[in-house]
């Protein structure tokens, strides 16, 4: 008879590790309790976490409007779901959460698409009585008409329609439009998103009149590089929300923090920030925790996990990807653990990543930089260091300012 | 180009097999004129170490349909090549690269250098959550170096 010898199979060693490190959905996250909630403001140690101030504003001053920056892979998902867990505290709230991405392609995104995607969300939120109302059913039914369009068959007539020419009642007078003096701060609202403002209003109305805490949170819009599209956003669907009671929190391109026109802080009634995070452990243990939440010290040592902190420049997910490839470098040497040289291998890796797209000109600036001297953010191209993270903002001491992300800082010089 | 780490279709599907059910992402770059010779080899490898077929297609192909990304009934592992440059396409990668994440599968964009750079360039939330960027060299060209 065989003796039974159990085989070692390695990929059990790493597997779970990298199932925490990216689980499958933010439900899983959640569920296994891996995020690690930070405990106070990133710019102000004397303030309440994100989360906690955004859900303290949504339960508090309903109707407010709120907006959360932050760089690619900062953490503002984390936030906004912290938000939404947060604010489920009572039993009269009503949260909706919203990827948009999910639902359509930003990139060709009209304005009241997002109320659309908020009505649509809250009709799912009614009681089913409340779903049989008559206006509530007819105005959902014009809703979808409006989001996904219709095909109307009309008599033709034969002649071919002007359009978008506007027909008044006497067809011998033209409107001539004198503008005024007095600059509006924002621009009028478009005819099409005021009526889907209407239709949003009747689905709401049941929950409205119930005094329920209506909360959406808008992730996905931060992912559009060009702040110019959010603020045709914020200025027509977000703008149509103000005088209800519904909350809003939403994720924001990190250019318009550095926007001098101060947009965000002139239209938002709460504005927060996530900077890249300390990495040094002497002031902040936050990323160490990261990794040690999802298993990092049953496979490398204390000093290793400092190195990933400390190479991640603070960015999470930069984080997540160094322990992620470090136990692939492991695994793919047969090792059990996760050895300095594999943080090596994956930092360097990362550091090449970032090295894409350096000319001379993104040279000339990291340079600079590195030596202490200007670094303009109204630089275009040191803006576009920034949004690509080759350059990160830090908040230290009441002061911001930026660094060379250190990944890229170990790769730099061999490359020139 | 960069120089970045060099592996082998026997190489990468072993990290696969590791990492499955957890969703991945990676750029891998071939030399030009490598593209049937490492389509073939990762078919190959798939077949052997994961018992399952590997369907390759397109990047463009995510624009096609109704179900935008064309993620519904995706497999485990999907092979997309990206073999010309379109802005709108990269518009759609960068801001929807999220779905692909949640569709939980192990996406294999296959790539020249050219595309590649100005891609990552172009496209900073794609390349902030790629799970890494290797170059790809034909089996039998390895010769035992790359990882």
């Amino acid at each position: 008879m065989e003796p039974n010898i159990a085989t070692f199979d390695r990929r059990q060693v790493y597997r779970p590790f990298l199932e925490r490190l990216n689980p499958s959905s933010l439900l899983d996250v959640e569920a296994q309790d891996l995020i690690v909630p930070p405990d106070h403001d990133p710019r102000d140690p004397d303030q309440p976490p994100i989360h906690v101030a955004f859900a303290n504003t949504a339960e508090l001053s309903r109707g407010s409007q709120m907006a959360l920056v932050g760089g690619i892979g900062s953490g503002k998902t984390t936030e906004l779901r912290l938000t939404l867990k947060l604010l489920e505290r009572h039993a009269d709230a009503v949260n909706i959460y919203l990827d948009l991405a999910e639902l359509t392609d930003l990139n060709t995104l009209n304005p009241g698409a997002i109320l659309i995607a908020v009505g649509m969300q809250l009709h799912r939120k009614l009681k089913k009585a409340d779903k049989q109302i008559t206006e509530i059913k007819l105005a959902y039914q014009k809703l979808q008409e409006l989001a996904k369009g219709k095909t109307v068959w009309v008599e033709d007539d034969g002649e071919e329609p002007d359009e978008g020419v506007y027909e008044g009642p006497d067809p011998d007078v033209v409107a001539v439009h004198t503008p005024g003096l007095l600059k509006p701060r924002f621009p009028a609202m478009e005819r099409n998103v005021m009526e889907v403002r209407d239709l949003v209003f009747q689905i709401a109305m049941p929950l409205l009149e119930s005094d329920s805490q209506i909360t959406v949170l808008i992730d996905g819009l931060d992912r559009l590089i060009q702040p110019e599209r959010f603020r045709e956003f914020a200025e027509q669907d977000m703008r149509a929300l103000r005088k209800t009671k519904i909350s809003v929190v939403v994720a924001t391109p990190l250019l318009l923090w550095f926007d001098k026109g101060r947009f965000l802080q002139d239209y938002f009634d709460d504005v927060k920030h996530i900077p890249a995070a300390s990495f040094d452990p002497g002031k902040s243990a936050f990323l160490q925790q990261v990794l040690l939440r999802r298993g990092a010290a049953e496979l490398m040592n204390e000093k290793d996990i400092s190195g990933l902190a400390r190479f991640s420049g603070g960015v999470l997910r930069d984080l997540i990807t160094l322990a992620r490839t470090s136990a692939e470098a492991a695994y793919r040497e047969d090792k059990d653990r996760i050895a300095f040289g594999h943080v090596r291998s994956a930092i360097r890796q990362l550091g090449k990543r970032y090295l894409v797209g350096l000319g001379k000109t993104q040279r000339r600036r990291i340079q600079q930089l590195m030596d202490n001297e200007e670094f303009s953010i109204q630089d275009p191209t040191s803006a576009a260091l920034v949004v690509n993270r080759q350059v990160l903002e830090y908040f230290t001491h009441g002061l911001d300012s930026f660094a060379v992300h250190p990944a890229l800082v170990e790769v730099l010089a061999e490359s020139e | 180009m960069i120089d970045f780490s060099a592996t082998t279709a026997f190489r990468l599907v072993r990290r696969l097999v590791m990492g499955q059910g957890t969703a991945s992402m990676y750029l891998l770059i071939y030399d030009d004129g490598a593209q049937l010779a490492i389509e073939a080899d990762l078919q190959a490898e798939v077949e052997v170490q994961m018992a399952i077929p590997l369907p390759i297609g397109r990047v463009s192909e995510l624009l096609d349909g109704d179900d935008s990304l064309g993620l519904a009934g995706a497999g485990p592992i999907r092979v997309l090549r990206i073999d010309r440059w379109s802005r709108d396409l990269v518009a759609l990668l960068d801001t929807h690269v999220i779905r692909l994440e949640r569709a939980g599968a192990q996406f294999l964009f296959l790539t020249t250098p050219a595309l590649a750079e100005r891609l990552l360039v172009e496209a900073p939330n794609f390349r902030n959550r790629l799970t890494e960027i290797l170059r790809i060299i034909p089996d039998d060209l390895s010769g035992g170096g790359p990882h």
